[in-house]
Order: structure tokens, then C-alpha cells, then sequence
């Protein structure tokens, strides 16, 4: 049996580690839930990716003739990214003669170069996620922390917890507002506490060379560069580039093909399709192409999976899969990147992170109030701990309104200044989220209020303005099967009706709930859940 | 646990967190350095230290934090860390 | 079209698996029933909603294979859980026809089960 001591430490440090890690936690989950839909964010917010999907393309007729006139040395690498089922344009990247990188888009349809709206959309909350937006790599180490963190917490908090089993189904809405509060804690930790715990697991286990380079480094001398090809078959070079230039290669479709056609027949999927085409030596006599799956569309556990073909005899002569440790481990990571399809599972991800958000954010609103009622505060530290809370939880939600309406009202090519578009939607990002503290410092408790009426009008907003400004509001988009923006739409509309209903709920217990007197018998059931 | 003094506690937190950290890295480089003696791929050994080694590093942190005796399994902990941290990179040496 | 099916099946056992655990629980059948929760009406409760809830994994992993299984079973379970908890907080009476489907099974197998 758990000891009450031990019952005690628990709550020590679930207590502790909740306030330090809550703000920073939110926020990651807060990106990492955005992150789940981020290709389809880039849709809503880089118009010109609206396109229908395209079926059975050929990168033959579409992109080969367009590769040959790529500036390229003669040890280069392109890399071409054919229409997948969240992304239906063409991808193609590779460095010139000169070493500098450029990427192109390519439309499905007629082959035709694409210039989106320079906006870092989703891949602004995907790199967030792990690195905060913090210089030198920082970002790394907090949400490392933050992550051994989450994980501590589901530990102590499955500790302290005796009733386990009845708090899956209680929620209590009508009880006190801290009651309730701790209920809604209590039940969106309980209910995917697996989810909670594998998510910063497999964060870590993604990021394993950054956190224990040494210790990783071990059995290859401190060679992790070894240690990662070893890994992940990576950019090995199988032919050098024999310094004779040779034809424009003329067919890639065969290939993908085979590779695709090989997968299926060792899977048995119906569909298999490849995610990236990489053409070594371009322009060489010994030019060759690698097939690749690193995120493959039927299987959770990532690549990659390669298969290397020589083009003059177009025989296989290389090929890459993941041995069974680093099977394992690329399932738990791949867990974690959610680029298979699958949108059943891809939304009830997206309601996981939102049953994390409201975990981390009811812990601390839980933790602040439940101070207040034992009068344990000076009203400084009150207003400061209030107003971290308030912009860290609402804050960040406020901001990523701004964010979405910014990139609306922003023309596409701006002219009265030399800051690249994209970032100037981050400036207003890092703004807005700035003033939420200040508002919540200003407001104290009437913040919580304000706020949740900033979300829903921010909202509501960001529909109406990508309504304006690309002509596809939510029922155009539903009609021309144009998914994420609808969902998109969906989304926001839904967020900006629960908003409206929270403002309603936290205008109604303003008045006074938290300043009743706890009553003693619930008080022994909430010391379990802070214990200080 | 409870009646403890800040310093205390901070000083299990240290220890939790660094001395933890140190015995994970001293276990992770074990296994990787370690099984490939066993006829284990050394790409296979350094991934199976970093999938053990977390959990781990989560059982330190528990225990120096409920321990009874936190300066016993401080040094408990500091003393396997720091053989593991030196017998590591003889073991991946032999292989 | 059989995904779908398989899907809606794997969501249904999952949710009538949760409700059926939480109605195992004195306080929650009297919410939903309005009479107390009797040992037999609980026993079968609760072995019900455990068949169910592991039930539930079959067409998660006849439809996807185990590698998504894993993961889309818990996250069902956790998504079920919220909408039982948050019926009996709000709607309580929504969950009557399961606990009028497990009285009417306590009440046949009383009447099979021989003296």
C-alpha cells in the first residue's frame, strides 16, 4: 500500500513542478494541438495551396523538365516531393552550384510555379513547439524540461489520487467553483493520461541526440553524425558523382512506381505512396535516384524507407529499413509526428491536446484560487501570479487570433518596409501575447472575462476576414471540397462559441464564489490535490 | 517530507534533477556502449539506452523525492552515475 | 465504406463500455435510474462495460492493424469518458436505456437461473 508520507511527497512536487511548468506547458500544448492540423492551417493561411487534389500525377510531364534547368553542381541533390493526401502541391528543393538553398511549389494540375503568401502558417506553432521561438537553441532545453516535467506530473498525480476509477466520469459543474474546477482537472488528466504521458515521452525520445549527446555519442566515439545515418539511412552517398556530365534524366515516374509497388506487395495496403524523390548527381554520368517514405501514409511507425535504383541498369542497389530496436523507436516517434493519414485518429489527437490544455490550465487556475481562499497571499503577488496565469492561458489563445488576423489584413506584398511579411505576423504574434499580461495585470480578475471575449471576437473575425479577402466563406468552402479551410472555418466558429460561453459562466461566478469560506469537509478531499 | 525546510527541498530537487540526470546519461551510454558485446548493433544499443533511459531517469526523480533517507540515495545515486559515466567509454572502446 | 463501419463500431463498444463502468458506481445509477444500485444489477454492469471497453479493440485493429490500434483505443476510451462524465453532469436521463437494457438482462437471468 502508498504511504501517506509518500502520498505527501507526491503532492509536494506535483504542486511545485505544476506552478513552474504550467505556463511554459501550455503553451506547448497549445502548438503542438495547432501543429496537428498545421498543413491545413498553411492552407487557410497561404490561399494560393487551395488547390483539389490530384490524382495518379506524373513528375515526368510535370517537374523533370523544369529539374533540368536547375542551376545544380554536379554532387547536388534534388529532392521532389509528389502531391500527398494533406498536401496537394508539388514540393521540389535542392541547393544550386553555389551551395544556396531554394524550394519550389508546383501545381498538381498544369505544372505551374507557385508563390504563396510568405507567412510561416503552421510551421510557426510547429517550431514553437519545440523551441519556443527562443535564440541559440534555448527553446530545446525548456521544453525538455517542461516534458520530464509533464511526465513527473502524471506520475505524482496518479499518486495522489485515491479515487482513480470514479474520477474517469465526475465532473461536478454545479458544486463551488473550485470544486468544480478540481473536477475538470481530475477528469481531463484521468481520461487520456496515456496520451499525456506518451506525448512527452516520445517529444524526448525525438530529440534524444540533443538531450544526451554525450551518452548517445558513447558507441560511436562521439561520432553522432555516424550514429544518425545508422539511424536514419540518411544522404549516404551510394554512387559518387563521376565528373562526367551526363543527359537530363528522363523518367523518375517508373521508379516511384516500383518503390510503391514493392511496399504495397510486403505491406499488403491498398495504398503505399511515396513522400519524397531524390536525384543524386543530377547532370552526371553517374546520376542515381532514391525513393523514400519517411513519413509513410499507412503505418504509425516513421521511416525511413528507402530504396536506391542506379538509372543505367535501373536495378535496385541500395535499400533501407529501420532494424527492430529502432522500429520500436520510430513507432513511439512517429506517435508523436502524426504524419500518417488518418483523420479519425488525427481529431481525436486534436481533442487530446485540447483535454491537456484544459488539464494544465485547470491545475493552475485551481492552484491560484485554492491560495486565495486560504488568504496565504499579499494582493501584489496575487495580481503578478494572476496575470502570468491569465496571459499564459487565455493569452496565448488571444494571440493566435491575432496571428490568424493579421496574416488577412496584411497585403501580400508589403511595401513601406524591408521586414519579411512572415515576420511581421510573428511581431504581431509576440505583441499581442505581450499585452494579454499587461491587460491581465491592469484587469486582475476581470481579465479571465475579457479575455475569453477577445477569443470569441478575434475569431469570429479571422472567418469573416478570410471570407472578404479570399471569397471562401465556411459554406463555399464545404461546397468545393475544400476540407481544411471548412474545418478551419469549423473550428473557429465552434472556439469562438465556447468563448462566448465561458466569458458567460466566468461574468456569473466573478461575483463572489471564490471568496466563500472552503467548506470543511471538501477541504480534506482537495488537500489531496495540493498537500504544500 | 512535509515539515522540511526550502533548502531541503531545493537540494532534493538538485539532486533529483542533475544527479539524475547525470546517473541517466551514465545508464544510457552503458547499454550503448555495453550490449553491442553481446552481439547487439551498436545503432540498436545507443537507441534501446535512450528508450530505457528515460524511465529511468523518472524512477530517480521519484525516489530522491519520497526518500526517507534523501542523503543516502544522493549519494547512492551520484556514486552509480559517476562509475557508469567512467566505465562507459572503456567498454565502447573494447568493441 | 466498411472503415466507417468497423470505426463507428470501435467508438459505440467504447462509449457503451465507459457508460456502463460509470454506471456501475452507486452514486452514478441512482443519477440515471433514480433507485439505488443493486449487487446484481452492479456485477452485471460492470463485467459489461470491461467487455465492451476491450471488445471495442477488435475493430480498431481489424480496420487499421495493431500499430494505429494502440493508439486510437485509448483516445476513444479518453473521448467516450468525457462525453459520460459529461452527460451525467448534464443530461443524466441520456443514459437510461442502458441502464434499462441491463435491469431487463438482471431481471431474465434471475428468472433462468434456477433456485
Amino acid at each position: 500500500m502508498i504511504s501517506e508520507r509518500f502520498r505527501q511527497s507526491m503532492g509536494w512536487l506535483h504542486t511545485w513542478l505544476g506552478i513552474a511548468l504550467s505556463a511554459v506547458l501550455f503553451a506547448v500544448f497549445w502548438t503542438g494541438t495547432l501543429t496537428v492540423f498545421d498543413k491545413e492551417i498553411d492552407q487557410w493561411m497561404k490561399p494560393e495551396l487551395r488547390i483539389a487534389s490530384a490524382d495518379n500525377v506524373s513528375l515526368d510531364s510535370l517537374v523533370l523538365q523544369r529539374v533540368a534547368t536547375f542551376d545544380t553542381g554536379p554532387d547536388s541533390v534534388i529532392w521532389i516531393g509528389p502531391p500527398r493526401d494533406r498536401q496537394s502541391v508539388i514540393r521540389l528543393f535542392y541547393d544550386d552550384a553555389a551551395g544556396e538553398s531554394h524550394e519550389e511549389l508546383i501545381d498538381p494540375h498544369n505544372g505551374k510555379l507557385i508563390k504563396p503568401t510568405d507567412s510561416d502558417a503552421g510551421e510557426f506553432f510547429f517550431r514553437f513547439h519545440f523551441m519556443l521561438h527562443l535564440p541559440d537553441g534555448i527553446g530545446y532545453y525548456v521544453v525538455g524540461l517542461a516534458a520530464l516535467g509533464m511526465m513527473i506530473l502524471i506520475i505524482s498525480g496518479i499518486f495522489i489520487h485515491r479515487k482513480i476509477f470514479q474520477e474517469f466520469f465526475t465532473f461536478r459543474p454545479k458544486k463551488r467553483a473550485r470544486r468544480a474546477v478540481l473536477d475538470f482537472h481530475n477528469l481531463t488528466g484521468v481520461i487520456a493520461l496515456p496520451f499525456h504521458f506518451l506525448i512527452p515521452f516520445s517529444g524526448l525520445l525525438i530529440l534524444a541526440t540533443t538531450y544526451l549527446p554525450w551518452s548517445m555519442g558513447v558507441p560511436y566515439q562521439g561520432d553522432l553524425k555516424q550514429l544518425r545515418t545508422d539511424q536514419l539511412g540518411y544522404e549516404e552517398r551510394k554512387i559518387e558523382p563521376a565528373g562526367v556530365p551526363g543527359g537530363a534524366i528522363a523518367a523518375i515516374d517508373r521508379y516511384r512506381d516500383r518503390a510503391e509497388a514493392i511496399w504495397r506487395s510486403e505491406e499488403g495496403r491498398a495504398s503505399s505512396s511515396a513522400e519524397w524523390i531524390a536525384i543524386f548527381n543530377p547532370k552526371d554520368a553517374n546520376a542515381y535516384v532514391m525513393i523514400e517514405r519517411y513519413f509513410p501514409d499507412r503505418r504509425v511507425a516513421i521511416g525511413p524507407d528507402q530504396l536506391t535504383f542506379d538509372l543505367r541498369s535501373g536495378d535496385i542497389i541500395g535499400r533501407f529499413a529501420p532494424q527492430p530496436v529502432n522500429y520500436v523507436n520510430n513507432w513511439i516517434e512517429g506517435l508523436h509526428w502524426i504524419q500518417f493519414d488518418h483523420w479519425p485518429l488525427r481529431w481525436l489527437y486534436f481533442l487530446a491536446g485540447l483535454s491537456g490544455c484544459a488539464m494544465i490550465g485547470s491545475g493552475l487556475l485551481f492552484w491560484i484560487e485554492a491560495r486565495l481562499s486560504k488568504g496565504r497571499m499579499d494582493p501584489a503577488s496575487v495580481r503578478v501570479v494572476r496575470a502570468i496565469s491569465i496571459g499564459s492561458i487565455t493569452g496565448i489563445i488571444v494571440a493566435t487570433c491575432a496571428f490568424l488576423i493579421a496574416n488577412r489584413l496584411l497585403p501580400k506584398v508589403i511595401g513601406f518596409t524591408d521586414v519579411p511579411r512572415h515576420e511581421i505576423e510573428i511581431g504581431i504574434f509576440f505583441g499581442t501575447w505581450f499585452m494579454t499580461f499587461a491587460h491581465a495585470a491592469l484587469r486582475r480578475k476581470k481579465a479571465w472575462r475579457d479575455q475569453s471575449i477577445f477569443i470569441a471576437v478575434g475569431a469570429g473575425a479571422a472567418v469573416l476576414l478570410n471570407w472578404l479577402t479570399t471569397g471562401m466563406h465556411p459554406v463555399a468552402a464545404i461546397d468545393g471540397a475544400i476540407w481544411p479551410v471548412a474545418a478551419m472555418d469549423a473550428l473557429l466558429l465552434g472556439g469562438a462559441a465556447f468563448a462566448v460561453l465561458a466569458a458567460r459562466r466566468l461574468g456569473r461566478s466573478g461575483q463572489g464564489a471564490v471568496t466563500d469560506p472552503a467548506r470543511p469537509r471538501e477541504e480534506s478531499d482537495i488537500a489531496a490535490g495540493q498537500a504544500v | 517530507m512535509s515539515g522540511e525546510t526550502t533548502l531541503a527541498r531545493s537540494g532534493r530537487l538538485a539532486v533529483a534533477l542533475i544527479g539524475g540526470y547525470a546517473f541517466t546519461a551514465g545508464l544510457v551510454a552503458m547499454i550503448g556502449a555495453g550490449l553491442p558485446h553481446w552481439g547487439m548493433e551498436r545503432v540498436e544499443a545507443a537507441t534501446l539506452g535512450a528508450i530505457l533511459g528515460l524511465p529511468a531517469y523518472l524512477v530517480i526523480i521519484i525516489w530522491v523525492a519520497s526518500s526517507v533517507r534523501p542523503l543516502r540515495t544522493a549519494l547512492v545515486i551520484v556514486v552509480a552515475a559517476l562509475t557508469m559515466i567512467l566505465l562507459a567509454p572503456m567498454l565502447a572502446g573494447g568493441a | 465504406m466498411s472503415e466507417w463501419l468497423l470505426l463507428v463500431a470501435a467508438a459505440f463498444l467504447a462509449f457503451l463500455g465507459c457508460a456502463s463502468l460509470a454506471l456501475s458506481l452507486p452514486r452514478n445509477w441512482l443519477a440515471v435510474v433514480g433507485e439505488p444500485l443493486g449487487a446484481t444489477d452492479m456485477a452485471i454492469t460492470r463485467r459489461a462495460g470491461w467487455l465492451a471497453l476491450f471488445a471495442a479493440l477488435l475493430p480498431c485493429a481489424i480496420r487499421d492493424g495493431p500499430g494505429f490500434a494502440a493508439l486510437a483505443w485509448p483516445l476513444l476510451f479518453a473521448l467516450s469518458a468525457f462525453l459520460v462524465a459529461m452527460s451525467l453532469s448534464y443530461r443524466a436521463v441520456l443514459l437510461r436505456p442502458i441502464t434499462g437494457f441491463y435491469r431487463r438482462l438482471a431481471r431474465f437471468l434471475r428468472a433462468c437461473s434456477p433456485r
